[in-house]
């Protein structure tokens, strides 16, 4: 099995393997991956988007959409956002935090208008 | 991080909510890909076309299954390990479905050049996996990366699944019109099974992407129908197991066609929601079985009778040529032997060794001419041997057909007369120029004349040679025994004697028309005879084109 026989098997299967660690490292040990998800949002503070919870739309909720680092999320909630109200704002400690509201003039949304909609909020104590 | 509103799935896949079809198009064709590639890889594990059409069925189920975790799992990091190599792999079905078609029409390995090209093409996907020009993020609301795919998936390897079907079917179209005709048909349901394949497979699951990153969908189910693609490439390398046994594989093929037609039916289960779709489908899975194992007992026997006339064949072809080698050599050895024995005779009435007493000259003429026909017989035979083993090589030169057929007339004559036959030779009075080979047509030509000479008891032998148009004719006509229907058939072939002939010529080989035909035949010529039947003559008719 000489080099220039198989020298798709000699270079690729190496770079397959690295690439495969490096990917591992990346997204399984660093989570160095941005992640976006919808954040709380109070309409009477903020210009929220309105969603259903159903396809019936008998409950309806209010979000903002979020974008983080996934390790910076993960250190402040844990795996499930659910219930985290850190989540839904940018903390000092964010590395790349972005909130974006409904902007009226492309959407309808609920709540205050008088918010940019596409600038990212200053990060904030909780 | 987890999609929290989905699902924690079971089992690792099993999500109930998820469309049926998805699990109907993945595990069929997951499990028919590993099927048939393992299947042909263990007919013949040292062929290369068998482990590149395993390598591409591997890759296959391999980005199957991991669409299937990216459709199922909740895991954020899970989710975007398995995705970021979906684009590899899928460079890998364009790469190696290119490497096996080149394998497939060549007949033999490509060249260094080449497989340079194709590490070229797959580097940068395998070494952009892990960075952000593969992916770079994960929406956690809709629990997919589709807008955070960077241009490796986007772009290069679609772009490389496009590349793979025109360098294919530029690979096809190239073969097609050189290959054998038996070859073309296998080039024709490759190459269509391939084509198709990687069409649906690429273009289904680039429209797919596209549309759900560009909001026209809102997921990307579509993509689950590019995966019955493999399904039906599966089939055509079914049928060119099965019908031109290609890739060395065995009789187990039709088992393994009707074992992977089973599993497709019976996925249907998975997808069936109605009773009704679900009685059908258990009818259709029940007659499968029933009708498959019916086809595999025919299709088995079939193969085996199929196997049994190619070993016969090969037993034929082998002791055909160990019987020409055993003519040549026999016959060799007694020509050399009568020769000799001739040599001797002509030498001793020559008178070298001293006169001759008379009452002895009688006894040494008929020894020199029994061991002239010795000769002359043995050399028929001998000539029949090369032309049947394909030895004989023709020279062509310009001869000129009337001088040698007067030649050949007036050494015969000798013959005729002591038979009391008339021989009259019509040739024309100009030189009828031919190009052929000197040698050969003689002996054709003094076979025939010969012939009819031997087979006319009484009466007269006419020799014609002429030209027509395009075309040299000869002709020799003969009031001598016929010949029969029966013995018509079977006139020009090795040891075609006539039922009655050995009584007329006891001397005949059976050779002699046979020769006559090929020497004929290599001159692109035809030769032929017509006879009103049995006592009522002959005629030879033979006729070259200039």
């Amino acid at each position: 099995m000489g080099f220039k026989k198989h020298p798709i098997l000699y270079i690729i299967l190496p770079l397959c393997v690295l690439a495969i660690a490096a990917s591992f490292y990346r997204f399984m040990v660093l989570q160095d991956y941005i992640v976006t998800y919808e954040g709380a949002c109070d309409p009477s503070a903020q210009s929220c988007y309105l969603a259903c919870v159903d396809d019936s739309c008998s409950e309806t909720y209010y979000y903002a959409l979020v974008q983080k680092r996934s390790g910076d999320v993960l250190a402040q909630c844990g795996p499930d956002i659910t219930d985290c109200e850190q989540a839904s704002v940018c903390l000092e400690s964010d590395r790349d935090c972005f909130i974006e509201y409904c902007d009226s003039s492309v959407d309808s949304c609920v709540g205050t208008t008088n918010l940019s909609p596409v600038e990212t909020s200053k990060p904030e104590e909780i | 991080m987890i999609c929290h509103y989905f699902p924690e799935p079971l089992y690792f896949f099993y999500v109930a909510d998820l469309p049926g079809i998805l699990y109907y198009s993945h595990v069929p064709a997951i499990i028919l890909a590993l099927l048939t590639g393992a299947f042909v890889l263990w007919s013949d594990r040292h062929s290369l076309l068998n482990k590149l059409l395993f390598g591409l069925c591997l890759s296959f189920s391999l980005w199957s299954l991991g669409t299937l975790i990216t459709w199922t799992n909740i895991h954020s990091d899970i989710l975007l390990f398995v995705w970021s190599f979906l684009g590899p792999i899928a460079a890998f079905i364009s790469v190696l479905s290119i490497y096996f078609t080149y394998v497939f029409l060549q007949k033999k390995d490509v060249g260094l050049k080449l497989k340079a090209v194709f590490i070229a093409l797959l580097a940068p996907i395998i070494v952009f996996a892990a960075t952000p020009y593969t992916l770079g993020g994960f929406n956690l609301s809709v629990c997919d990366a589709f807008g955070f795919e960077g241009p490796a998936n986007t772009i290069y390897y679609p772009a490389l699944g496009a590349l793979a079907l025109i360098w294919i079917l530029i690979l096809l179209i190239k073969h097609y019109h050189t290959a054998s005709k038996s070859f073309k048909s296998q080039i024709v349901i490759m190459g269509t099974g391939i084509e198709l394949f990687l069409f649906s497979f690429f273009t289904i699951g680039f429209l797919g992407t596209y549309l759900t990153t560009s909001g026209f969908l809102p997921d990307s189910q579509i993509e689950t129908y590019g995966y019955f693609g493999m399904i039906v490439f599966m089939v055509y390398i079914g049928v060119l197991i099965v019908r031109f046994k290609a890739f060395h594989a065995g009789l187990i093929a039709a088992q393994a066609l009707v074992i992977a037609l089973v599993i497709l039916i019976g996925s249907q289960f998975t997808f069936a929601r109605s009773t009704t779709n679900l009685v059908l489908n258990g009818i259709a899975f029940f007659l499968t079985i029933v009708i498959g194992f019916i086809l595999i007992r025919s299709v088995k026997r079939e193969i085996e009778q199929r196997q049994r006339i190619e070993l016969l064949a090969k037993d034929l072809e082998k002791s055909n040529s160990q019987q020409i080698i055993l003519i040549h050599f026999i016959t060799h050895q007694i020509k050399g032997f009568v020769t000799k024995s001739r040599n001797i005779f002509a030498t001793l009435l020559e008178g070298d060794y001293g006169k001759i007493p008379e009452t002895a000259l009688p006894m040494l003429n008929e020894g020199l001419s029994s061991d002239t026909k010795g000769v002359a017989t043995i050399q028929e035979i001998l000539n029949a041997a090369n032309i049947k083993s394909g030895k004989v090589t023709y020279e062509k030169q310009e001869i000129d057909l009337k001088t040698l057929v007067d030649e050949v007339t007036r050494d015969l004559l000798p013959f005729a007369t002591k038979k009391g036959l008339a021989l009259t030779v019509e040739t024309g009075d100009v030189p009828l120029m031919y190009s052929g080979d000197r040698l050969q047509l003689t002996n054709a030509f003094k076979n025939l004349i010969d012939n009819s000479i031997k087979y006319t008891p009484s009466g007269e032998v006419h020799v014609y040679l002429s030209e027509k148009g395009d075309r040299i004719h000869f002709r020799i006509t003969d009031t001598g025994v016929g010949i029969t229907p029966e013995d018509m058939e079977h006139l020009f072939t090795e040891g075609g004697h006539g039922k009655d002939s050995v009584k007329v010529n006891v001397e005949s080989t059976g050779f002699g028309l046979y020769i006559v035909k090929n020497i004929i035949e290599a001159h692109h010529g035809k030769v032929w005879a017509t006879s009103d039947g049995a006592g009522k003559g002959s005629s030879f008719i033979v006729e070259l084109p200039k």
